[in-house]
């Protein structure tokens, strides 16, 4: 056995657990994500905290969707954020882009009603260093570069700071890692996961980016 | 026994000539004034609904379970009937072939009726055929087919010079099923995770008819949804649709990147269901899709998607496995955005239609950004084109989710009265698309006031506007404003004339951000034409008796060939004349024939008009949303009732406005002024 399959049936391993829990909690209702006390780093961005981070790399990397590059993934974060939840209220119009220092981000699920967004960094940029924000409204498929720098820009003249080393070390005390995982499917697979423990109302989601099948 | 031979011998030519002609059936829309068929048969369109004042008549080729069908000759114009008793029959359609092979005439009614049909006016010849008995059922096909029938000989069989309404491919006429109940298949839905190039988005949740290892090959639906929306969403299409005879497949859709994703989403979910249909479901939908008839629709941001994703195709810029832009026939999209310009975003020639509600908070219609231009993709569309307009509808009221309406302004109407008013016009559609049922149509373009399911729920708040332009197809486009700028011309070179007031023509395009009234804005709530989609037509206002007159060139004079005056107009919102108004707005349309006979209708007959704004404030000051056109359609041959005029010699076509011709003031838009089959 390789690795990269003992990842696998490890990351299966604890879906199996995390869902067997959700057996347990009454209808599937986690509370340790929603009990967890927000870090609170600064005031505004509408990034609340960053509560869990784990550094992955891939051995195949896949196309980012969520920037105008279309670059190839195979670094960077996966990232637990507590977020203004009007913020992340799904809209057909632009909405606010996720960014973090000059990376949007791919959010995996809607975090409307939990606060909580699972999302992916798609570099491994210094977190510590790299606010997190919401900018401009727009398509995160058509921001390139330039827009995220000015937007980087604008962000710090708001005062926008990056996390505090401190919430830095926590989060990625919460995640572990670094990880190395085959491809996207495994990331998706332990983001999905973190779906189950922070917003376990989109457990169909999570179950979904996990293979399993859901019924009505 | 004489009898007996003529009947077979006629039997035999009916047969023979119906063989010969095959497969170009008499065309009922291009018959035109009674048509004499190679046998002796007379071709006539009979059957409609009575009218409350002049032509008295209006020949329709659909009904409604329980409503009344009724008959009509008039003797003043072409035909081979004169006054006299005749016997009447209802028959179950046939086709020529089958005329041959049985001309027997057997009246479903159970037994034949006698009409004496008067020389005066076609008011003294309208007959009630039916009180509503008649069965729609005819399986999955949505309308069963009648035929009426004229013994002229009185030989109880189908023979020269009688007359028939429905002699042809298509029946005289149609009753049809309520397309709000679901249809007569039991349906199996089924969820699962479909692999595929793109892990975060493999969900699919398919609805197919439970029998479907007896059934052919089915029309595939394929639902993407909107940002935020759930592909789960959309079982009361995937159930309605199913149970009538097609597959519907709603599947994720990644839609939060922007369109372009979705738009791929789109692309390989479709080719990827096609791709697994041995394993999907144990391999039970394997062999029974028909690839050649594939119908996207998409919501908001997928019903944009679904449009990117058809340009995608004849641009070759995606080149799918299992289908090809050709097997897509028809794009539907619920109140979708508009983020990509004409070039990136465009349904080109294929069938295009448009959901969408009035109190949509989300893509809400209003000017000041052109991503919620909801109508400008349906004004890209080159083919033939439907949209829908539900007053009070919110944006998520389309879909079935447990999820916010996004709605806001007064009247608001129910999600479940919202799917129940989509279900009466989605099933129409879709029928027509992937089945070419022609009866389907009258759906589409029928004023709702005039023409809704028997069932349908009654609420005061309920109010259906519908533009349905055949675009696909060669029409007489008299005026559609897109070329020749000067107000005294027509897009077809001839002259206009005019007495209304403040006439303006230019591009649908709201000239501000916002919906407020200002003298110097004609377009003041349009938002059909941005810079790359320059839709235009002309504004202008009445408040007395004023008139719009098109020169018909020479050439183009004989009108027998089309079957109706098609034109769409809309309100302009928020202006004094609107306000003042508040009501479905109604003129009279008139043809002028060179001797200069005139004959005239008033619009209004044929049930409704032209909608009111919808009145929801915000968007600048007062209250009015969106402009939206509804077509207005009425029978050329209506024209010519109790002779009035020489349709073949048509010289001039007049709108009159004001007092004695239909509402004292008004403000409106017209485009597309055109004469029509289909």
């Amino acid at each position: 056995m390789g690795d990269s399959q003992r990842r696998r049936r490890s990351l299966i391993a604890v879906a199996v657990a995390v869902l067997a829990t959700a057996a347990l909690a009454a209808g599937g209702v986690f509370t340790r994500g929603q009990d967890r006390q927000p870090v609170k780093t600064r005031d505004d961005g509408g990034v609340h905290a960053i509560l869990c981070a784990i550094r992955f790399d891939l051995t195949t990397p896949y196309t980012y969707d969520w920037s105008a590059e279309r670059a190839l993934v195979s670094e960077g974060w996966l990232v637990v954020l507590d977020v203004e939840r009007e913020l992340v209220r799904p809209r057909q119009t632009a909405e606010p882009v996720l960014q973090m220092g000059t990376e949007t981000l791919e959010r995996v699920n809607r975090g409307e009603l939990s606060g909580h967004l699972v999302a992916i960094v798609p570099k491994p940029i210094d977190l510590e260093s790299s606010p997190a924000f919401f900018g401009t409204p727009d398509l995160p498929e058509r921001v390139d570069g330039l827009s995220r720098g000015r937007e980087l820009t604008s962000a710090r003249a708001r005062g926008i700071a990056p996390f505090t080393p401190e919430a830095v070390a926590l989060a990625i005390d919460c995640g572990g890692g670094p990880v190395e995982l085959a491809d996207q499917g495994q990331l998706l697979e332990l983001a999905a996961q973190w779906i189950l423990e922070y917003a376990p109302d989109e457990d169909r989601r999570a179950f979904r980016l996990l293979g399993i099948p859901t019924s009505r | 026994m004489l009898r007996s031979t003529l009947t077979s011998i006629l039997g035999v030519c009916i047969a023979t000539l119906a063989s010969a002609q095959s497969p170009t059936p008499v065309d009922p829309d291009l018959i035109g004034p009674p048509l004499l068929v190679p046998h002796g048969v007379v071709s006539q369109r009979l059957a409609g609904r009575p009218l409350a004042g002049y032509p008295h008549f209006e020949h329709t080729r659909a009904f409604h379970e329980t409503t009344s069908v009724w008959f009509a000759v008039d003797l003043t114009s072409a035909t081979t009937l004169t006054e006299g008793a005749y016997t009447v029959y209802v028959t179950e359609h046939r086709t020529p072939a089958e005329w041959g092979a049985d001309p027997v005439l057997v009246d479903t009614r159970g037994a034949p009726q006698v009409v004496v049909l008067s020389a005066a006016t076609i008011a003294d010849n309208v007959v009630e055929l039916d009180t509503g008995t008649l069965s729609g059922d005819a399986g999955t096909v949505f309308g069963r087919g009648y035929d009426v029938v004229i013994d002229v000989d009185g030989d109880g069989s189908l023979a020269g010079g009688d007359v028939v309404d429905g002699f042809g491919s298509e029946a005289g006429f149609y009753v049809m099923s309520d397309p709000l109940e679901n249809g007569p298949l039991a349906v199996t839905e089924a969820l699962y995770i479909l692999p595929g190039p793109n892990p975060a988005f493999r969900g699919e949740n398919t609805f197919y008819p439970t029998d479907i290892a007896t059934m052919g090959e089915l029309p595939l639906v394929v639902v993407s949804h909107g940002n935020g929306h759930d592909f789960e969403w959309y079982d009361h299409i995937g159930v309605h649709l199913a149970s009538w005879g097609f597959v519907v497949m709603s599947h994720e859709n990644n839609t939060g990147p922007g369109i372009e994703t979705a738009s791929t989403t789109t692309l390989q979910h479709t080719d990827q269901f096609l791709a697994n249909l041995a394993t999907i479901e144990g391999g039970i939908l394997a062999g029974h899709i028909d690839v050649r008839r594939i119908i996207w629709m998409g919501h908001s941001r997928g019903g944009e998607g679904i449009v990117r994703a058809y340009d995608r195709l004849v641009d070759g810029d995606f080149v799918p496995v299992n289908y090809t832009v050709q097997d897509i026939i028809g794009l539907s999209s619920i109140a979708p955005t508009t983020f990509l310009d004409a070039d990136e975003a465009s349904p080109h020639g294929v069938d295009y239609s448009l959901w969408t509600g009035a109190s949509d908070s989300d893509v809400n219609g209003c000017p000041s950004s052109p991503v919620t231009r909801t109508f400008l993709l349906h004004e890209r569309a080159t083919g033939d084109r439907f949209a829908i307009y539900y007053h009070g509808a919110g944006h998520g009221v389309f879909h079935n989710g447990n999820a916010s309406n996004f709605a806001t302004g007064p009247c608001q109407i129910s999600r479940t009265l919202t799917h129940e008013l989509m279900r009466g016009y989605l099933l129409p559609l879709v029928k027509h698309w992937a089945e070419g049922n022609v009866a389907a149509t009258d759906f589409l373009w029928r004023q709702h006031e005039a023409f809704q399911p028997p069932n349908q729920t009654q609420d005061a708040c309920i109010a259906v506007s519908m533009t349905y332009q055949r675009r696909g197809v060669a029409n007489f486009v008299l005026d559609d404003f897109e070329t020749n700028p000067a107000t005294t011309i027509s897009s077809s070179g001839g002259g206009v004339s005019f007495s209304v007031t403040e006439l303006t023509e230019g591009t649908f395009q709201d000239p501000d951000n916002n919906f407020t009234h200002l003298p110097v804005e004609a377009m003041n709530g349009m938002t059909h034409a941005s810079s790359d989609t320059p839709e235009s037509g002309v504004v202008f206002v009445w408040r007395a008796p004023r008139f719009i007159e098109w020169e018909v060139v020479r050439g183009k004079r004989d009108l027998t060939r089309w079957r109706w005056l098609s034109l769409r107009a809309a309100q302009v919102t928020r202006s004094t004349e609107t306000d003042a108004f508040d009501g479905d707005s109604v003129f009279t349309v008139s043809l002028r024939d060179v001797l200069g006979n005139t004959s005239s209708i008033d619009i209004g007959l044929y049930g409704g008009g032209v909608e009111e704004p919808y009145q929801r404030t915000s968007c600048g000051q007062g209250a009015g949303w969106a402009n939206f056109f509804e077509t207005i359609r009425i029978p050329v041959d209506s024209f010519a009732t109790d002779g009035a005029l020489d349709l073949t010699r048509i010289e001039a076509v007049r709108l009159d406005f004001g007092p004695s011709f239909g509402d004292d003031l008004g403000r409106l838009a017209l485009d597309d002024v055109e004469f029509v089959n289909g």
